[in-house]
């Protein structure tokens, strides 16, 4: 079971919660706000056509922006947005970014599968070194980079939007370890690229435009539940996302930054 | 967003009777000048204090606060809440933060008990706002564990220390 009125083992718990459904409208949010307990171990596609959708459940559950309506509550921790910058100053030395999320999220680190020491040697493999301030680093490098402190630690629910550079040649390494600490843990993605979605997802939510939930059930039923009802849908290999997480964060309608803020 | 950290400890003198340990806390500047840095502390009119405490090394962070606290002897305990404290080395988020402190001691029979509820407030706004809030949390509950860390060192050695002394002197 996906999800339920009162799951036994919830990881996420939402409560009267609704999040905006529409970028240019920000009275238009959920039709039927969610009251409902997300259960542990369980790897959920959410699948909609609504990419501004997408984009405001990710950031929502990661705290960057608050729901309209409710709230929702994680038994554990709920990790940053995965490949995410998880509010790191770019002009941190990559050692100091790494000692303060070490610290900040110890319990974490302490529980996790992957050792630093695994981590570090990965990231000197791509030349990425302690004493390198993050903004300097290549485009390819601060990817890797956000990606590696991502999977290092061990967080109960992994949120997971976009996986152009997760799914890249040059991530392999990486989404080995990932799925060796995601082992048993829960992960939301909405990701849309298909060959992510068999490999990290088992469950699938299908989601209308407004919030609604349509279908839930398994990976393989979801997507052929949206395929035959959602006009519109499509999943590919190449996929990515109109919304970058980190665009308009405030959700303020004058805010059009382009900040990366994870 | 609030952070709040509650912590109690009961500390143990031998040997002393719950009189004794009234006597010493009724005169705040006594049990305070143990508790804290004595050089450091400056009495202020109306029962005031003012504290410039020892820096703070928080992750990348060397912060520096100064406190006015009020302190009284309400009769059953030592009572000390903070009406000010700017917090040095926060640069921008300085504004953005504020902290908040009550504690108290009472005595009982060969023993101190000291509470202290501490709060941070955060206004999500300006740099914070583009953090997501569970980091925001966690830093601000780790900046709170540091202060209980020490304060409650300092209750174990200075305190105590200065509790018994007071009591050999005052039999």
């Amino acid at each position: 079971m996906v999800i339920a009125k009162a799951s036994a083992n919830p990881v996420l718990t939402f409560q009267n919660f609704s999040l905006r459904c529409d970028k240019s409208n920000p009275n238009v949010s959920f039709k039927q706000p969610w009251s409902w307990g997300l259960s542990s171990g369980n790897r959920i596609a959410v699948i909609t056509t609504n990419s501004y959708l997408r984009y405001q459940l990710i950031v929502g559950l990661a705290g960057l922006v608050p729901p309209v309506s409710g709230e929702f509550f994680g038994e554990g921790v709920i990790g940053w947005p995965v490949g995410g910058e998880a509010g790191l100053d770019s002009k941190l030395r990559v050692s100091h970014a790494f000692s303060f999320l070490s610290n900040v999220y110890g319990d974490c680190l302490e529980k996790s599968q992957i050792s630093s020491d695994e981590v570090w040697t990965l990231l000197e493999e791509v030349s990425i070194y302690p004493q390198l301030i993050i903004k300097e680093l290549t485009k390819t490098q601060k990817d890797f980079f956000f990606l590696a402190l991502s999977v290092l630690f061990s967080f109960d629910l992994y949120l997971i939007p976009k996986t152009k550079f997760l799914m890249s040649k040059a991530a392999k390494p990486l989404r080995r370890l990932l799925l060796k600490q995601i082992e048993g843990k829960s992960l939301i993605a909405t990701s849309t690229n298909s060959r992510f979605l068999r490999e990290f997802c088992a469950d699938g939510l299908v989601l209308g435009s407004f919030g609604e939930i349509l279908f839930s059930g398994e990976l393989s039923e979801s997507m052929q539940w949206a395929r035959d009802n959602l006009e519109g849908f499509d999943v590919s290999d190449s996929e990515d996302d109109k919304f970058d997480v980190g665009l308009n964060l405030t959700n303020l309608e004058t805010s059009d930054d382009q900040d990366d803020d994870f | 967003m609030q952070v709040h950290r509650s912590h109690d400890i009961a500390l143990p003198l031998p040997d002393t009777s719950q009189s004794q340990l009234q006597g010493y806390l009724s005169q705040p500047g006594r049990p305070l000048k143990a508790l804290l840095n004595r050089k450091k502390v400056e009495r202020l009119a109306n029962n005031r204090f003012f504290y410039s405490s020892r820096p703070y090394q928080l992750l990348n962070f060397q912060l520096q606060p100064e406190v006015v606290f009020l302190s009284n002897w309400d009769g059953d305990q030592l009572n000390i809440v903070f009406e000010q404290c700017i917090i040095h080395g926060l640069g921008r988020l300085q504004e953005l933060i504020q902290f908040k402190c009550q504690a108290s001691i009472r005595p009982e029979q060969e023993c101190l008990m000291a509470k202290a509820d501490l709060s941070l407030e955060l206004s999500i706004s300006g740099s914070l706002k583009r953090l997501p809030q569970p980091l925001v949390q966690r830093t601000a509950g780790l900046a709170l564990g540091l202060v209980t860390d020490r304060l409650e060192k300092r209750c174990r050695t200075g305190l105590v220390r200065g509790a018994l002394d007071w009591v050999e002197k005052h039999p």
